[in-house]
């Protein structure tokens, strides 16, 4: 099925040493002299090609790798404040929850623990709370929307 | 020499710091792989666009990953590796759809020299499959072992010694009868 010698062929070829016996069993055997054709064009093609072509620098490629690793960098460390955020929401959403609940017990309902003497001061410190998570939330998470400058 | 031993002597010789030294391995890695490998994705995608693009993903990928045991590969080890990294970016691309072999390419590509010779190759190549064309490649120009193709393709060290040689056996064909049309 296939030439037990091809490799050796295939060896010669690059190291351009030969010894008489290969030589003659390549002018005997059709696979190795295809093995010898096919990897002759090949093997001219690939030394074409790499005289024509122009790579982009090396500083360039680190360059993108640097900025593709402070990028994964930079997700790794937000994914905390991915969980910060997703926290605030729920805090603000059970905070809403509970005010308006509290202000329907101020109408009529009874809420324990809450009377009307300390509703303000509670609505005060559930508003504060909400603006100071709020507005830190926001710093911290808002994108960068700045035009870049070329 | 190793990665890791380059580094080391960078670090005993010169004041320059650690970020330096690494970019100083990556050039020396890069100019002795860069052209091998954008040929070989070039000729197995048969598009320039793509294989311009992977050379640059390859190493990305190859830098983002600069574990222990990437500094512990040797030449032919690194080589190889990233060979394995291209391969497996040029299937996700074929995966995702990309098509080879885009016809405006060729005729930039063809231009050479011996501009039959280079028809031959290409046509030669375009006629293979995909999984051909790799092997060749890998067996007949960088000279890889056939557990070091099984390594980078993915496939079995057994199988790869009959693909390859069903891969010569058409190659060949091809290759005659592409000749034979251009006399």
């Amino acid at each position: 099925m296939r030439c037990r010698y091809e490799n050796e062929t295939i060896r010669a070829l690059r190291t351009g040493v030969c010894s008489e016996s290969l030589r003659a069993h390549q002018k005997s055997c059709a696979d190795c002299r295809d093995a010898v054709a096919v990897a002759q064009a090949l093997r001219q093609d690939a030394s074409d090609l790499a005289v024509r072509h122009t790579l982009p620098a090396a500083a360039t490629i680190w360059a993108a790798a640097e900025r593709h690793r402070r990028m994964m960098a930079l997700a790794r460390a937000t994914r905390f404040l991915r969980a910060m955020k997703v926290a605030g929401v729920i805090y603000a959403t059970v905070l809403v929850a509970w005010g308006v609940y509290a202000l329907a017990g101020h109408g009529g309902m009874t809420v324990p623990g809450l009377d009307a003497k300390s509703l303000n001061a509670t609505i005060i410190g559930a508003g504060l709370a909400v603006l100071f998570v709020g507005s830190g939330l926001w710093y911290t998470l808002r994108r960068d929307e700045r035009p870049t400058v070329r | 020499m190793t990665l890791a031993e380059t580094i080391t002597n960078y670090a005993g010789s010169t004041s320059r710091d650690a970020s330096a030294l690494d970019e100083d391995a990556f050039q020396s890695i890069y100019d002795a792989t860069a052209r091998p490998l954008w040929a070989y994705l070039l000729r197995v995608s048969g598009r320039r666009d793509m294989a311009d693009d992977l050379v640059q993903e390859t190493y990305c990928r190859f830098l983002a990953r600069r574990d222990n045991v990437v500094l512990a590969m040797n030449e032919a080890e690194t080589r190889s590796y990233l060979f394995r990294i291209a391969t497996n970016l040029l299937r996700d691309r074929w995966r995702r759809g990309e098509t080879s072999f885009d016809d405006d390419a060729q005729e930039e590509l063809v231009v050479d020299v011996d501009p039959a010779a280079k028809i031959d190759v290409h046509r030669m190549m375009q006629a293979l499959k995909p999984r051909a064309r790799q092997l060749l490649w890998l067996a007949y120009v960088e000279g890889m072992s056939h557990a070091e193709i099984a390594e980078v393709t993915g496939l079995s060290a057994l199988s790869i010694r009959l693909l390859l040689f069903r891969a010569r056996r058409h190659a060949a064909v091809l290759l005659k009868s592409n000749r034979m049309e251009t006399r």
